[in-house]
This record gives C-alpha cells, sequence and structure tokens, in this order.
C-alpha cells in the first residue's frame, strides 16, 4: 500500500494541475494572464469569470466531501450524504425563497444569504428534533423528516412563483451550478468554509473512537456528545454555505469517501483529509468536462454530479444488502 | 482502584447500591453475580463510561470520577461485553484504536498501527500473524483477542474487562484469561465479569458477588465458592466438588423443581 503521505501528495498535485486546467480553459479559449499576453477582455475574463469559478469548485468540492466523510464516520454509516440532514436543501429554499419573494432583484447577496440563514434554521430544527445525544437512527430519521419538509416548501415556492421566469432561474439555480459564479459567493461561501474545516478536521480520532461504540470512545478519552456536536455544525455551516452559493451539488459528499476507502482505507479519521481534497477534485474535474468537453450541451454542474453519485449510490445499497451487515470496502 | 459507597440509579431503579470494592496492582478479581446483578454497570462505572450517582472512585490519591475523559482514559481501559467495529478495518488499525488516549491529536492511528505497543499487544493475544486482515473475517476466537489486544495496546494500569470469555469456546476461554493474569504479573490490576466458576478460581485472586446491586461477599475465591454464597448469588440451590484441585459447581434450576 502507499504511504499516506504519498497518496496526499499525489492528491495535491491532480488538484493543483485541476485547478490549472480550469484557470487556463474555457468558452473564451486557453486565458493566461502570467504567461501569454492578452487583451483586456481576457484579463476581465479571466478574473471575474475563471478565478471565482475555479474557487468556488475548490470551495464546494472540498466542503461536501469533508462533510460526507465526517457524517459517515459519525452516523457509521457508509449511505450518508449532508443531502440527507436536510440542510443543503435548506440551503436551496433560502435561495428560491429569496428569488420568490423578489428580494434576488434588491442584492446579489440576497440568495445566498436567505440561502444561509435557512441553513441555520434547518441545523437548529435538526438538532432541537434530534435530541441531546440523538443515536444515529434517530439523527438520519430527523434529517429526513426536515428534508420532506424543505422539499415539499421549495415545490411549493416554486408551484406559486410570480412569473415563469422566476421558475426557470430557480430550477437552474436547484440543479447547482457554477455558471454564475462570482467573486462575492466566494468571499461568502469561504468563511463558513473555513469554519467547516476548522471543526471537522481535528475529528479524526473522536471519530476513530466511535467505531467501536459510543461507550468504549468515551473510555478511549473521546466525547460522543461533543463530537456530534462539531460534525453536526461543521456540516451544516459548510453545507449550508455550499447550497446557497452554489445550489445542491449533490452526491459529492457520497461518493468521495466511498471512492477514497479502497486506496486510505475505511478508517473515518484516516478518510478526512483525502475527501476534503478528492471533493475539490471531483468537483473541478466535473466542471472542467462540462466546460471543456460538453460546451454544447447546457448542463448543470449539479445534474452531472448527480448522474455520477445515482450509480454508485445504488451500488453501495446493494452491496450493504448482500453483504449482510458489513460495509463494503469497493476494489 | 478503590470504589467507595457506589450506588447507580435510573429513575427510580437501583442498579448498584452502596457498593465498595477495590483491585491493587498485580491483582486479577474477578466479578461474579447472576444477570442483572449489577455486574456491567459497575464495571462501566469503573471505567468511566457511566457516571455512578453517588459514591467515589480513587486511583492512588487521585479522584477518578474527577479526572477528564483522556486522563481516565490513560489510567482505565474497558473492553465491554459485547464489542464490535462498526468499519471493517484491518487488525493492527483495530489495535491502534488503543493508543488513542496517548496520542496527540494530530497524530493520525495509521501511523500507530506498526508502534512497539501495539506489535506488542497483537503478539501477546497471538494475533500478530493477522495484521493486515479485515476484522470482518476473522472467526469469533480471533475477533475476541484482537479486541483483548486492542485493550492492552492502551498499556494501561488497571485493565477492565465484562466477560471477555463469554462467546469463547473453552479452549479460547483459557487463552483469554492466561493473557489477563500474565498483564496482572507486569503490575497492572484486572477486573473482569465472568460467568464461568470454574475459571474464576482458577485464574482469579479474588472474587466480588453481587446481587441485586450489592457486595454482598469478596475473598479468596475457594473460600468465597461455597454452597451457601453461591445458592445465595444465583437464587439456586447448587452442589459444590472438587476435582483434582479444579471447582465443579452444579446447579439446580432457577425455579424450585416442584413450580416447574
Amino acid at each position: 500500500m502507499i504511504s499516506r503521505v504519498g497518496i496526499l501528495v499525489v492528491m495535491l498535485g491532480l488538484h493543483v494541475a485541476l485547478a490549472m486546467a480550469s484557470l487556463a480553459a474555457g468558452p473564451a479559449g486557453l486565458v493566461f494572464p502570467f504567461v501569454t499576453s492578452i487583451g483586456d477582455s481576457s484579463v476581465l475574463i479571466f478574473w471575474e469569470l475563471r478565478v471565482p469559478r475555479t474557487a468556488l469548485a475548490i470551495l464546494a468540492g472540498g466542503v461536501l466531501g469533508l462533510a460526507g466523510a465526517a457524517l459517515q464516520g459519525l452516523l457509521r454509516n457508509p449511505l450518508a450524504d449532508p443531502g440527507l440532514l436536510g440542510v443543503s436543501g435548506a440551503g436551496a429554499l433560502g435561495g428560491v425563497g429569496a428569488l420568490y419573494f423578489g428580494l434576488a432583484s434588491v442584492s446579489v447577496l440576497a440568495m445566498p444569504l436567505a440561502g444561509l440563514a435557512a441553513a441555520s434554521l434547518a441545523m437548529t430544527g435538526l438538532l432541537l428534533l434530534s435530541g441531546r445525544r440523538p443515536p444515529p437512527a434517530i439523527l438520519i430519521l430527523a434529517g429526513l423528516a426536515i428534508n420532506a419538509l424543505v422539499g415539499a416548501l421549495t415545490w411549493l415556492a416554486l408551484a406559486l412563483a410570480p412569473s415563469p421566469f422566476a421558475v426557470a432561474e430557480a430550477l437552474t439555480w436547484l440543479m447547482g451550478t457554477l455558471d454564475a459564479a462570482s467573486i462575492q459567493d466566494v468571499w461568502l461561501v469561504s468563511p463558513f468554509a473555513l469554519v467547516a474545516a476548522i471543526l471537522l478536521l481535528p475529528l479524526s480520532h473522536g471519530l476513530d473512537a466511535l467505531s467501536l461504540g459510543d461507550e468504549t470512545a468515551t473510555t478511549l478519552g473521546a466525547r460522543p456528545e461533543r463530537v456530534r456536536l462539531l460534525v453536526v455544525s461543521g456540516v451544516a455551516a459548510g453545507t449550508g454555505a455550499v447550497g446557497a452559493g452554489v445550489g445542491a451539488l449533490a452526491c459529492v459528499g457520497l461518493v468521495v469517501p466511498h471512492a477514497l476507502r479502497p486506496i486510505v482505507g475505511v478508517r473515518p479519521g484516516a478518510l478526512l483529509l483525502p475527501s476534503m481534497l478528492g471533493g475539490a477534485i471531483l468537483t473541478l474535474a466535473a466542471d472542467l468536462v462540462l466546460r471543456a468537453g460538453l460546451s454544447d450541451v447546457r448542463l448543470q454542474l449539479g445534474v452531472l454530479t448527480s448522474l455520477l453519485g445515482a450509480p454508485v449510490f445504488l451500488w453501495l445499497v446493494m452491496r450493504v444488502r448482500f453483504a449482510a451487515g458489513s460495509w463494503g470496502q469497493g476494489g | 482502584m478503590l470504589a467507595t459507597d457506589l450506588s447507580v440509579t435510573y429513575g427510580v431503579t437501583t442498579v448498584l447500591q452502596r457498593a465498595t470494592l477495590g483491585v491493587s496492582s498485580g491483582e486479577l478479581v474477578g466479578v461474579i453475580g447472576a444477570n442483572g446483578a449489577g455486574k456491567s454497570t459497575l464495571l462501566r462505572c469503573l471505567a468511566g463510561a457511566s457516571t455512578p450517582s453517588a459514591g467515589t472512585i480513587s486511583i492512588g490519591d487521585q479522584s477518578f470520577t474527577d479526572l477528564k475523559p483522556e486522563a481516565r482514559a490513560r489510567l482505565v481501559g474497558y473492553l465491554p461485553q459485547r464489542p464490535r467495529v462498526e468499519w471493517p478495518m484491518p487488525v493492527e488499525e483495530v489495535a491502534a484504536l488503543g493508543r488513542l488516549p496517548h496520542q496527540p491529536w494530530w497524530q493520525g492511528v495509521g501511523a500507530t498501527a506498526r508502534s512497539p505497543e501495539v506489535n506488542a499487544a497483537l503478539d501477546a493475544c497471538d494475533v500478530l500473524h493477522l495484521s493486515g486482515r479485515r476484522v470482518d473475517t476473522l472467526s469469533g476466537g480471533e475477533f475476541a483477542r484482537v479486541m483483548m489486544a486492542r485493550l492492552l495496546a492502551g498499556t494501561h494500569d488497571v485493565l477492565i474487562a465484562d466477560e471477555p470469555i463469554s462467546d469463547l469456546d473453552p479452549p479460547h476461554r483459557v487463552d483469554v484469561l492466561n493473557i489477563l493474569k500474565s498483564e496482572t504479573r507486569k503490575g497492572r490490576a484486572a477486573l473482569v465479569a465472568l460467568h464461568d466458576l470454574a475459571l474464576a478460581e482458577r485464574f482469579c485472586d479474588r472474587v466480588i458477588v453481587l446481587l441485586e446491586g450489592r457486595v454482598i461477599a469478596q475473598g479468596a475465591p475457594e473460600t468465597i465458592f461455597s454452597p451457601g454464597v453461591l445458592a445465595r448469588a444465583f437464587g439456586a440451590a447448587c452442589r459444590v466438588a472438587r476435582s483434582d484441585g479444579h471447582l465443579i459447581v452444579t446447579f439446580d434450576g432457577s425455579r424450585p423443581a416442584a413450580s416447574a
């Protein structure tokens, strides 16, 4: 097995290479202000379009990958996904609400801010609903309940939308897209992404200990209640902000930790940092495919990640079912 | 380790009532009692997995209950009645989880999986050759010994194990108790809940008998394992015999024959 540092270095290299490609490529052709001498419009394209787009892809993918790994570790279930807790859905609902009430035309920040507010509300609701020491199953059920409510409200807002244009705009955004990425979105998402990373990355010992059960984890010096609170807060802050800034990027949090398990192992603590890098790599790659490979087709990023994720999800369910209780290591 | 007047109540039910007991270094102490006598509750309290409603636990001159979970974990190791591992990790990583209390937060478990402490623990439990195997592919006996290695890897002063042998076949039962016995020879203290009275007498230096949350007897196994004490502890008549120095206890059913 390749060493852990080796894996991280390879992933970091891949990450940088894809980020460079993302900065350099696009419908406007090869643009790189430091290397090529180019005109004013190209510099504008580079700084106003490609830098925010690349930064947002890295932030969103990194947060979702990390959140997925942390959540799967907490719930001790490889089928867990940040979308499951209803927090990313609430972020999207907030955005749609801003469109519906016409707040979106007041300020560019209205949609993401409303999304963040709704995500925080959903998280508070989740914590209230699941109680102080929720067992994993109760936390999942509470998340499903919040998710159902949030989904229903989103469809209600779409059904009652004042104009077809608002519906179209809301739908594009619900599907998850980087097409409208601006530097404001980056500033809005990055503090929350940072909070998520600060809360989640140091939890590797706690999550490792939890894999022996709450009781044994306590006798290993872990504090299960605190780990649970930190994971839920970190996941909510991160995915809520991504849901608000980019829309729903489904399945990144599910697919990335799963794809990494055969390489870095199944221990939840070992998956956190690689999943963050992996999430960013997957999102950058998916966005590059959309821009460079399928530039004729107008397909949203969230749709592509869903198309990637659904078969993996199906396969995981089959595997868990037929392995009779032992989680698949893949490969 | 000394526990004084330990009580645990859940709502109106009292599970443990003013239990006072101790275990010193170099000693293997067995905890005996019928199902529901409070053995697991007692061991969980002593391991720091649950908080007693009243009473004190001390190690040396420090109060165990006042310590932070991290500090408690460095002193006392705990193996629950039915240990489980929720992810199919390799054997050496599971054993390395026992080192968590001694690691700074930034150091990963992967790095300690090949440390001398983990290797020594795997070797002591005769599972070093299983390194690299996934725990979900092990047999029951192998799994139990890997979990014992996880406990030993922590190099705790006090080892607490809740019925570590109840799921094992007879030779493996002896293996696991031999491991614990050799740990106490290194100066550790061990407290083990047991249902196998013959093995308790063979391996334990002292035995504590629980009945309905109270300590009703404690002392050397030869003096404790009398028909009177055992009949009271298990609520059933029994005959006690010895053959080649080994204890043989034969119980009648837990109900009088007439009412069955």
